[in-house]
């Protein structure tokens, strides 16, 4: 390529100057503004995986659109750039007043510092609801009030960098922000279709002000950038998926509960990790533990992290008589497809070796979290007690009275509907000790009248594990193992024995091989159960599921006195998935616990034979595309032919093309005189046409105009002939590969 | 950005600079790419999927922009038509530009201007999308107004596209084509009655004049003026007119004038080197450009008076000789397009006036500034006695002129600012004055 030199250009300011007064058509300031309020509204609306209904989002909407209306009105009225803004915060402000706090309002809508004190118990309660519910969450005025103020501040925005700034693009920043919420909250919920409607909005905007163009390019790049964007993952390498809320802080939790029942129900099973122990006993592993309720979920208590801590030298475990029978075992454990920074380990874990990273055990539970370490891929070995307590032992404990025990433990909430408290002295308030309460409690659930089911709370719509749904829980005798454990836990704080739920994995599928067992956990194995408090034993697991889980050789009755010996049920897991519900009821999903799959689309859940089959469409596009081109220039000039648009250059240029395809050469210096006579020379039986054709260029150049017009069978005669002339092979490599296609995009020295 | 600075000096500095940048990043490239990135690092550390999508999404949105720009690049054939070609410098020609699409797809619609040499503001202009097809189809023209300021050969070109992708995140400048010669000719100014008498002067206008009239005596006579022999009387036409008429038998009617323009650098003290807006840069001077001017004026008046117009210079001859009768218009033009190039000459050692005739005759114009001693004992050898010789000398040294009044030159001393109409009103001013 030549440089090209000249002195002082004219080029570089006036060009940006001209460009302005020169747009056609110039986009008015509602289109302006009407896009950016579009974009934000259909980035508000990915909202939707967070939350039930849809309400929220038109009350978002509306206000939205009350603050783009003071914005504009304000604009009519004031040249001043900035006026506007305030404006429009205090019509928003006067609106929220009448709509979250219209009884502490002067005149409705004039806020008065009452009003402030309520709008800021209604945005504490909204943090609160956000971190305590599950998602789908419900939408209580604290939440929504949240989501008004971001999209408003969002529509603002948007309103200012269009308006003011003259930089639509920058629209980007509120509408990536809506965007980032569901994805920060969680992985794998974010929805690509309102990815889509909001990229492709944002599209237009930024053709607001561009030079027209032509149509399909625009669409190729807008569809080639918007594919390409949701295919991206799947070709790059894998994310170390954390499951966990991005920056929600302790509150929302790393709580590993909150989502799942959900995850019970989607998906298909993913290894999420083995093991190999020295017994013969499978091994609960626990990811967590929850102590804290706070009457609609259980959280973990989260201390700071204590970098003295590791997970190298486990302290005593609390409660743990020193006359309670133990022993040591070890465990192989093998990480597979989970994320997160919990580590599953079995309690009481002693020492954990082998594991990489900064790991430190909690106080509370025991159970060891990473700051900064992924859990996928660990491998390491866990020292753990086996804690074989006597019945003697055990049946010492005795309630605790009323509220005498200040630990998180055993705090329950204020207001607990009766039925739980009656059901739950119904069952066990008469027995004397700890223990034969708690057997009781779980005899209560394991007994056959209660059925493990993962859909029946959704479809009865008392998911979760907040009282409500306990309540809701007893009566319908329906759930899945979440609901059992918080019940559990509740009754059991009730009855005076102190509780928490554990969540992590039942033991899993054992898999022996020359003497070695080892254990699979998938996806399937996800858990969670209540353990209870026995002053001199600690901390003891119960399982009330039915059909879950390995029941605990103490929970029989009568209890073996000798410790030595181990339940014999053991050997005999019970494989979960198939026990008590539907096939595929059940499935737990890998998302809660981040095992994802290769990658793909947003909410894919597998999405490797998705990526397959966009790659597979990708290359078959690509071995079709030079036929697909050829053939469309081809339909061209045959219409130029048949429109009568320089017909005869059409079909000259239509057959030399179609000679290039099928291996002739045909350069543009050869007069179609010598081009028909070396055709001839090949196609003897073809020379009238090709001469009739060569004769109508001819005509065409040299006489005037209307002369020399073939028809399209003309040309197809003399095609079908070519093509005849050459082998099968030639042939069908002239129709996918057309070799003048190359010469139409050759390169161009001009440029 | 580095590059604009760097383009910014090399205007400042009126040198050469690189007009092609084949795409560039805008600023909303930039920032699309710097999200890119970000939500890539983002989207790892994160440990989120979702993030990918957007960091995959903005770095295709600008690389596949960048692919499109590749691709569209517009292939034009660029002709430029000047009307009128010879454009005299202060006064305006149109230019028409036609643009032929050569690609194998209709053009992207762009911003285009042409490059012009000097400091004329040229708004750029949209030129939509040129489809292919037809050769009239293909073929697009538009033009524009250029006001050359000063003479000189100059480039007009090459045509510079701008174009962006469709979501603007690419841009691109490029230059296509060549650029074409604009030849700006000096100003002609036609020189008023009242110059310097050019008893010689008379020429075919008084020929034709005579004929008019219609006799064949009055063919071959003039009116008697002092110092005609008696002998050459013609009684009978001064008969019929009243007055003594004498035959003309020496035909004077293509005397010979001469301009003799000093065309040395070192006869120009203010001469500097050139800004560097012509075609071939040398050294530029205000003097010399009135010379120049002062010389176009003279050559066109005194060819119009009827002199075959001889130009001789100090310097190696640069100026085309006015052409013979015969050649018509064409005459005129070689003549201001030579002079449109003519430039000073930076040659000291050289012999002054190389390739002169020695045959020096008729009346003489001496356009000159602060000539060397060379340069002013050829001229004062250019004079014949008793013949009309008119010196006009820029910011005369006083020696000079009293040099060139001792050896009978009339010296008019002029200024740059000094119309050259003005300064032949002048010239013809000292005659009756010194008369």
């Amino acid at each position: 390529m030549s440089v090209i030199t000249t002195r002082k250009p004219q080029l570089a300011q006036p060009a940006v100057r001209g460009r302005r007064e020169r747009r056609i058509p110039p986009p008015t300031h509602w289109r302006r503004l009407l896009l950016a309020l579009a974009g934000v509204l259909a980035a508000y609306a990915s909202l939707h995986v967070l939350l039930q209904d849809v309400a929220w989002w038109f009350v978002g909407a509306g206000f939205a659109v009350l603050a783009l209306v003071a914005t504009t009105v304000t604009r009519l009225l004031t040249r001043r750039t900035w006026v506007p803004f305030p404006a429009a915060v205090v019509v928003t402000t006067l609106a929220v007043t009448a709509t979250f706090a219209p009884d502490t309002a002067a005149f409705v809508f004039f806020p008065t510092f009452e009003t402030g004190d309520r709008v800021n118990e209604i945005l504490t309660s909204g943090w609160e609801s956000i971190a305590d519910q599950r998602i789908p969450a419900v939408a209580d005025p604290g939440i929504v009030l949240l989501l008004v103020i971001t999209v408003v501040a969002c529509t603002l925005f948007a309103d200012a960098v269009v308006t003011v700034a003259k930089s639509p693009a920058l629209v980007a920043v509120p509408l990536l922000t809506l965007l980032s919420i569901p994805v920060a909250v969680r992985a794998e919920v974010a929805d690509a279709l309102w990815f889509v409607i909001t990229a492709v909005v944002y599209l237009a905007i930024l053709r607001l002000d561009r030079r027209r163009t032509s149509r399909p390019v625009l669409a190729l790049v807008g569809a080639a950038s918007i594919l390409g964007g949701l295919l991206t993952p799947g070709f790059l390498p894998g994310v170390q998926e954390d499951t966990g809320p991005l920056g929600g802080g302790v509150q929302t939790g790393i709580n590993p509960l909150i989502n799942l029942g959900e995850d019970l129900r989607r998906g298909d099973p993913v290894i999420a990790l083995s093991y190999q122990t020295t017994t013969d006993e499978p091994v609960y592993l626990r990811l967590g533990t929850l102590e804290q309720f706070n009457g609609r979920t259980w959280s973990p208590t989260l201390v700071p992290q204590d970098p003295e801590q590791t997970v190298a030298q486990f302290p005593q475990p609390p409660g743990l008589g020193y006359e309670v029978v133990r022993s040591e075992l070890t465990a192989d454990v093998s990480i597979g497809d989970i994320g997160g920074r919990w580590l599953p380990l079995p309690y009481p874990s002693v020492s954990v070796e082998g594991v990489t990273g900064g790991w430190y055990w909690e106080p509370e539970g025991l159970s060891a979290r990473s700051p900064d370490t992924a859990v996928r891929g660990q491998q390491y070995t866990v020292t753990f007690l086996d804690v074989q307590p006597t019945l003697e032992q055990v049946g010492e404990a005795l309630p605790f009275s009323a509220q005498d025990a200040g630990m998180p433990t055993t705090i329950l909430p204020a207001r607990i509907p009766d039925v739980i408290a009656e059901t739950a002295q119904q069952i066990a308030g008469d027995l004397p000790t700890s223990y034969e309460r708690a057997m009781a409690l779980q005899d209560f659930f394991t007994s056959g009248e209660f059925e493990y089911s993962t859909n029946a709370p959704v479809a009865g719509n008392y998911d979760g594990t907040g009282l409500e749904v306990i309540a809701r829980f007893l009566a319908e005798k329906s759930g899945y193992c979440v609901h059992y454990a918080s019940a559990m836990a509740v009754m059991a704080r009730i009855l005076g024995i102190p509780s928490r739920v554990a969540v992590g994995f039942q033991p899993g599928e054992p898999l022996s091989a020359q003497g070695i067992t080892n254990y699979t956990v998938t996806s399937h194995d996800l858990h969670a159960w209540p353990e209870l408090y026995f002053d001199g034993v600690g901390w003891l697991r119960f399982e009330p599921t039915p059909g879950r889980g390995e029941l605990p050789d103490y929970n029989y009755v009568p209890p073996v006195d000798d410790p030595a010996t181990p339940e014999d049920e053991g050997a005999a897991p019970t494989p979960a998935a198939t026990s008590t519900a539907g096939p595929g009821a059940e499935r737990p999903d890998e998302s809660d616990l981040g095992v994802p799959g290769a990658g793909g689309a947003a909410t894919s859940a597998n999405p490797t034979p998705f990526v397959l089959l966009g790659v597979g469409v990708l290359i078959a596009i690509a071995l079709v595309a030079p036929a697909a081109i050829r053939t469309v220039i081809r339909l061209r000039r045959e219409r130029s032919v048949r429109l009568g648009r320089d017909p005869a250059e059409a079909a000259w240029a239509e057959l030399r093309d179609t000679a290039r395809d099928h291996g002739w050469a045909a350069p543009d210096s050869e007069t179609p005189r010598d081009f028909a006579d070396r055709l001839a020379v090949v196609l003897s039986g073809e020379r009238e046409r090709i001469d009739g054709l060569r004769g109508d260029v001819e005509e065409s150049a040299f006489a005037p105009p209307g002369r020399g017009a073939p028809t399209v069978d003309e040309l197809r005669a003399v095609r079908r002939a070519i093509a005849r002339s050459v082998d099968p092979r030639d042939r069908i490599r002239a129709i996918v590969l057309p070799a003048s296609l190359l010469a139409r995009f050759r390169w161009d020295p001009e440029g | 950005m580095a590059r604009e600075r760097r383009d910014r000096t090399e205007r400042r500095d009126g040198e050469t600079l690189l007009r092609k940048r084949a795409a560039h990043l805008t600023r909303r490239g930039w920032a699309t790419l710097g999200i890119g990135a970000l939500c890539l690092i983002l989207g790892y550390t994160a440990g989120r999927r979702e993030i990918l999508v957007v960091a995959g999404m903005a770095v295709l949105l600008v690389v596949i922009g960048a692919l499109i720009v590749r691709a569209r690049k517009p292939r034009f054939d660029i002709i430029r038509l000047f009307s009128p070609p010879l454009v005299a410098a202060g006064s305006t020609t149109r230019v028409t530009v036609r643009i032929r699409n050569i690609g194998s797809s209709a053009s992207t619609p762009l911003l285009w201007n042409d490059a012009i040499p000097w400091d004329q503001p040229m708004p750029p202009h949209e030129l939509g999308s040129i489809p292919i097809g037809s050769a009239a189809r293909r073929a697009r023209a538009v033009d524009y107004d250029l006001h050359p300021p000063r003479r000189g050969l100059y480039p007009i070109g090459p045509f510079v596209a701008e174009y962006e992708d469709p979501f603007g995140m690419i841009g691109s400048v490029r230059a296509v084509g060549e650029a074409d010669r604009l030849v700006v000719v000096p100003d002609v100014v036609e020189l008023p009655a009242g110059g310097p008498a050019l008893a010689d002067g008379e020429g075919t206008a008084i020929l034709v004049q005579r004929r008019v009239v219609g006799n064949d005596d009055d063919l071959t006579t003039r009116e008697y003026r002092p110092g005609d022999a008696l002998r050459r009387v013609h009684w009978r036409a001064s008969a019929r007119h009243g007055e003594l008429m004498v035959r003309q038998e020496e035909h004077r009617s293509h005397p010979d004038a001469r301009i003799l323009v000093d065309t040395r650098q070192s006869g120009y003290p203010d001469a500097v080197p050139d800004v560097g807006e012509s075609w071939s840069p040398a050294a530029h001077s205000e003097a010399f450009e009135w010379v120049v001017r002062m010389t176009a004026s003279l050559g066109v008046h005194l060819e119009a008076c009827g002199f075959r117009v001889g130009i001789e210079e100090t310097a190696p001859p640069q100026i085309e000789p006015l052409g013979e009768r015969w050649e018509g218009g064409r005459r005129v033009e070689a003549f201001l397009t030579s002079l449109a190039a003519v430039r000073l000459i930076d040659r000291p050692h050289d012999e002054v006036g190389i390739g002169t005739t020695s045959d020096p005759e008729g009346p003489v114009f001496a356009l000159l500034s602060d000539p060397d001693e060379a340069t002013i004992s050829w001229l004062l050898k250019r004079r014949r006695a008793g013949q009309v010789a008119v010196a006009f000398v820029l910011d005369a040294r006083a020696a000079l002129r009293e040099r060139l009044t001792e050896a009978g030159w009339q010296v008019v001393e002029v200024h740059e600012w000094i119309e050259p109409g003005e300064a032949w009103r002048d010239a013809g001013h000292h005659r009756e004055v010194r008369a």
